[in-house]
C-alpha cells in the first residue's frame, strides 16, 4: 500500500546534516529581582577561536586589498610595460619598486579602511549636529578650521613636497623656496584656501546660490593672476606649481568629510535635498588654492630678492653636511610626515566633538583603532610614494624624452626617429590619462548621480568616457607644453576662458557635474604618478620645472563633459522636435488620450 | 478574493554584496516569486566581538522569499550554501509560518489546478 507524503515534510523529519539548538540555552535567562523588575545583565564578550577569526577576516581583508590593487596593478604594469617594449629599458630596481607598489596598496588599503572607521564618524557625527547647535558663525568657522586640517591629511600633498627636492634653485629661485623653506607656508595657504572654498561652498547650500557666478568670480582673478605671474620673468617657474596645487587637494580625505559637514548644514536648514546639494565645494576647492598660491608667491617675491634665496639656500646645503635627524632621512621622514599629517585633524575634530557639542564618542575602541589604522596606512603609503609611485613616475618621465632626442646617459638613444618617438611619447601619456581615469572608483559613483541627476540625457557611460577623454588630451597637452618647452599659461588661459564660454551657456545642472567631475579624476594614485612623470621629462629634458600636467588633466574633463552635456541637450532637443513633428497631435487627441 | 494557504517566509540577512547570489539560489531551487530585497543596517555582532568586530560588515541585505511550504526546506538548504552562512559574519536566515497569502493569481493557473483536482 503506497504511502504519500510530502517531500518537505520528510526532509524536515530526517534533518538532514541539521543540529537543533534551542536559542534558550545560548541565552542567559532573563532575572527578576524581588519586585519583578528585570536586572540587566551584561553578556560577555563572544570569543572566537583562530580558524573563525581566520573565516572572518579573510574576506574582509581580501576585499579591500584586491579594491587597491585593481587601480594601482593595471597602471603599474602598463608602464613597465612601455619602459621596457617602447622605450627597450629595463627597470634597475625592480625589486625595490614592487615592494614600493605593494606598500602603496597595503597602505591605501589601511588607510582608506582607517578613514571608514576612525574620521568618517566623526564627520558624520559633526555635521548632522553642529549645524543645529551651534550659531552660523561658528559652524562656518569650524568648517574653515576643517579645510586646513584635511588639507594636511590629504595623501597626495607628500607628493608635492617630495617634487621640491629636485628644482634648481638657480633656474627658478621662487619655485624653489615654495617648495623647501616655505613649503609649510604653501601647505597652509592650500588649506586656508580649500577652507574658504568649504564656507562658500557651504553658503552656496544653504541659500540656493547658482554656482555660474562663484566660477566666474573665482576665474578672473585667477586668469590674470596668472598672466601677471607669467610675465614677471622670475615668477613664471611659479605657474605650474599653483595650478597643480588645486588638483592635488581634492582626495579621499577632503571631499568626504568637507561634504558631510557642508550637507549636514544645508539639510539641517531643510535645504538638503534639491539634488544638487554635495556640488560645487569641489569646483572651489580646487580654484581657490591656485588663487592662494599665486598671493603667497606674489608675497615671497615682494619679500625676498633671487639673490637673497639663492644665497640662503647654499648656506642651508653648506650647513647641512651635519649628519640630518632620523626624521629627517627617509624611511623616518615618511613615518613622521604620517603621523603629522594626520593627528592635527584628529585632535581638532575631537575637540569640536568635545568643547563645541559635547557629545560622547560612540564605539570609541572602533574609532581609535581606525585613527591608528590612518596613521598607519599614511606612513605605509608614504615609503611606497617614495620608492614606489614616485620613483616608477620618475623613471618613466627620465626616459619618455630618449623616445625622440639624445639624452645624456641612455644608450642608443634616441630610439626612434624623432616624428615616430614624439608621437609614441604622447599616445602613451594620452593612453596613460585615460586608463588611469577610467579605473578611477569615485567615477563611477559621479557618473550615477550625473545620470539621475539629469534624468537619464547624460548617460553614466558617457561621462566616464567624457571625463577619461579630457583627462587623457589635457596629460598630452601637459606633456607637449613640457616637450616644447612653451609657456604654460599659454594653455591655461585659452581653455579656462573655453570654460568659462561652455559655463555661460550650459545648464546649471551640466555646470555642476563638469566642474566637479575634474576634482574627482585626481585621486592619490593619479597624482603622484603623473607629477613624478612630469618632474621626470622635465629633469631629463632640463626643463626648469615640470609642473602643469595636472592642472592640464584637470581643466580637460570640465570642458569634455561641458561640450558633451551640450551635445545631449542638443541631441535631446532634436528628437523632441522629431517627434513633435512626426505626430502631429491636436490638443483634442491629447485630451482623449488623458481620458 | 484568491487566498493563498502553506505559504511560508524566508527572511535572509546576509553581507550587502551578497543579495545576487542569494537571489540566484533562490531562482534555481524555484522560489522566485515573492521576492523583496531591502538594504539595511546590522548590530549586534560587530559590537560584541571586540576588535575583531571591523570585520563583521554592518552593511546588510534583506532579502525576503515567500515560498510553498514544501519548497520550503529546498530553499533554505539552498541559501544557506549559496550565502555561506556556516562562515562568521556572514548572515543568518529565518522562516515564518504565514497564515494567509493574497495576491492576483494568473487565470491559466487556476483553471489548469481546478483541471488536476478534477483528474485526480
Amino acid at each position: 500500500m503506497p504511502q504519500q507524503f510530502r517531500f518537505g515534510d520528510y526532509q524536515q523529519e530526517i534533518g538532514t546534516g541539521h543540529k537543533t539548538v534551542s536559542f534558550n540555552d545560548l541565552k542567559p535567562a532573563p532575572k527578576l529581582d524581588t519586585d519583578g523588575n528585570l536586572i540587566s545583565q551584561q553578556e560577555p564578550r563572544i570569543k572566537l577561536n583562530g580558524g573563525e577569526i581566520y573565516n572572518l577576516i579573510r574576506p574582509y581583508l581580501s576585499v579591500r586589498f584586491i579594491g587597491q590593487v585593481k587601480t594601482v596593478v593595471p597602471l603599474a604594469a602598463y608602464l613597465l610595460l612601455f619602459q621596457i617594449i617602447i622605450l627597450r629599458q629595463l627597470e634597475a630596481d625592480y625589486l625595490i619598486i614592487t615592494g614600493g607598489m605593494l606598500a602603496v596598496i597595503l597602505g591605501l588599503m589601511f588607510f582608506m579602511e582607517g578613514l571608514k572607521l576612525g574620521l568618517m564618524p566623526f564627520g558624520t557625527v559633526i555635521g548632522s549636529i553642529l549645524p543645529r547647535k551651534s550659531p552660523l558663525p561658528l559652524v562656518l568657522l569650524v568648517t574653515l578650521l576643517l579645510g586646513i586640517g584635511v588639507t594636511f591629511a590629504e595623501p597626495a600633498i607628500g607628493a608635492l613636497k617630495a617634487a621640491g627636492q629636485n628644482v634648481s634653485v638657480e633656474q627658478a629661485p621662487y619655485l624653489y623656496t615654495l617648495l623647501n623653506e616655505w613649503s609649510g607656508a604653501l601647505v597652509m595657504v592650500v588649506g586656508l584656501s580649500v577652507g574658504l572654498a568649504a564656507v562658500l561652498g557651504t553658503l552656496r547650500f544653504l541659500y540656493g546660490w547658482s554656482l555660474k557666478p562663484m566660477i566666474y568670480m573665482a576665474l578672473l582673478p585667477l586668469l590674470v593672476l596668472t598672466v601677471a605671474a607669467a610675465t614677471d620673468p622670475d615668477l613664471m617657474s611659479v605657474v605650474g606649481l599653483a595650478w597643480d596645487c588645486g588638483a592635488v587637494t581634492t582626495g579621499p580625505v577632503t571631499v568626504p568629510l568637507v561634504l558631510a559637514l557642508g550637507v549636514g548644514i544645508a539639510s539641517a536648514a531643510g535645504k538638503g535635498d534639491s539634488g544638487l546639494s554635495g556640488f560645487g565645494i569641489v569646483t572651489l576647492a580646487s580654484l581657490f588654492p591656485v588663487i592662494g598660491v599665486f598671493l603667497l608667491a606674489f608675497y615671497v617675491s615682494f619679500t625676498l630678492t633671487p639673490a637673497e634665496i639663492i644665497e640662503a639656500a647654499q648656506h642651508a646645503s653648506a650647513a647641512a653636511t651635519s649628519a640630518p635627524a632620523w626624521y629627517e632621512t627617509s624611511p623616518g621622514e615618511e613615518i613622521a610626515l604620517g603621523v603629522r599629517a594626520i593627528l592635527p585633524l584628529v585632535i581638532f575634530l575631537y575637540l569640536v566633538l568635545k568643547l563645541i557639542l559635547r557629545e560622547p564618542l560612540k564605539n570609541r575602541g572602533e574609532v581609535f583603532f581606525g585613527i591608528g589604522l590612518t596613521i598607519l596606512g599614511m606612513c605605509i603609503f608614504n615609503l611606497g610614494l617614495t620608492y614606489g609611485l614616485s620613483k616608477i613616475g620618475g623613471d618613466v618621465g627620465g626616459l619618455i624624452p630618449a623616445a625622440y632626442t639624445k639624452v645624456d646617459g641612455i644608450e642608443m638613444s634616441p630610439i626612434y626617429i624623432y616624428g615616430v618617438g614624439l608621437a609614441l611619447a604622447l599616445l602613451f601619456s594620452w593612453a596613460l590619462g585615460f586608463g588611469a581615469t577610467m579605473a578611477e572608483p569615485a567615477l563611477n559613483a559621479l557618473g550615477d548621480t550625473t545620470e539621475n541627476l539629469t534624468n537619464g540625457v547624460f548617460k553614466k557611460k558617457t561621462l566616464l568616457f567624457s571625463v577619461s577623454l579630457g583627462v587623457a588630451c589635457g596629460i598630452s597637452a601637459g606633456l607637449a607644453k613640457l616637450i616644447f618647452g612653451f609657456p604654460l599659461y599659454w594653455l591655461i588661459v585659452p581653455t579656462y576662458l573655453l570654460a568659462m564660454l561652455l559655463t555661460f551657456l550650459s545648464t546649471e545642472e551640466y555646470v555642476n557635474v563638469a566642474w566637479d567631475s575634474a576634482g574627482v579624476t585626481t585621486g592619490p594614485i593619479t597624482v603622484p604618478l603623473v607629477l613624478a612623470m612630469g618632474l621626470g621629462v622635465g629633469s631629463a629634458m632640463n626643463a626648469v620645472e615640470g609642473f602643469g600636467i595636472l592642472c592640464m588633466a584637470s581643466i580637460g574633463p570640465i570642458v569634455a563633459v561641458m561640450i558633451s552635456g551640450l551635445w545631449a541637450r542638443h541631441k535631446a532637443g532634436k528628437q523632441a522636435a522629431a517627434a513633435v513633428k512626426d505626430e502631429p497631435v491636436t490638443q483634442s487627441q491629447e485630451a482623449q488620450a488623458l481620458l | 478574493m484568491t487566498i493563498l494557504t502553506d505559504v511560508s517566509l524566508i527572511t535572509c540577512v546576509v553581507k550587502q554584496d551578497m543579495s545576487d547570489a542569494i537571489l540566484k539560489a533562490a531562482l534555481e531551487a524555484g522560489a522566485l516569486t515573492g521576492a523583496i530585497s531591502y538594504h539595511a543596517r546590522g548590530h549586534g555582532a560587530r559590537e560584541r566581538l571586540g576588535l575583531v568586530g571591523i570585520a563583521v560588515e554592518a552593511e546588510k541585505d534583506v532579502i525576503s522569499l515567500l515560498v510553498s511550504s514544501e519548497q520550503r526546506d529546498t530553499v533554505f538548504d539552498a541559501v544557506f550554501h549559496a550565502g555561506n552562512l556556516n562562515v562568521p559574519g556572514n548572515g543568518h536566515q529565518y522562516i515564518t509560518p504565514l497564515e494567509k497569502v493574497a495576491t492576483y493569481v494568473p487565470e491559466d493557473m487556476l483553471t489548469r489546478l481546478a483541471k488536476t483536482k478534477q483528474g485526480a
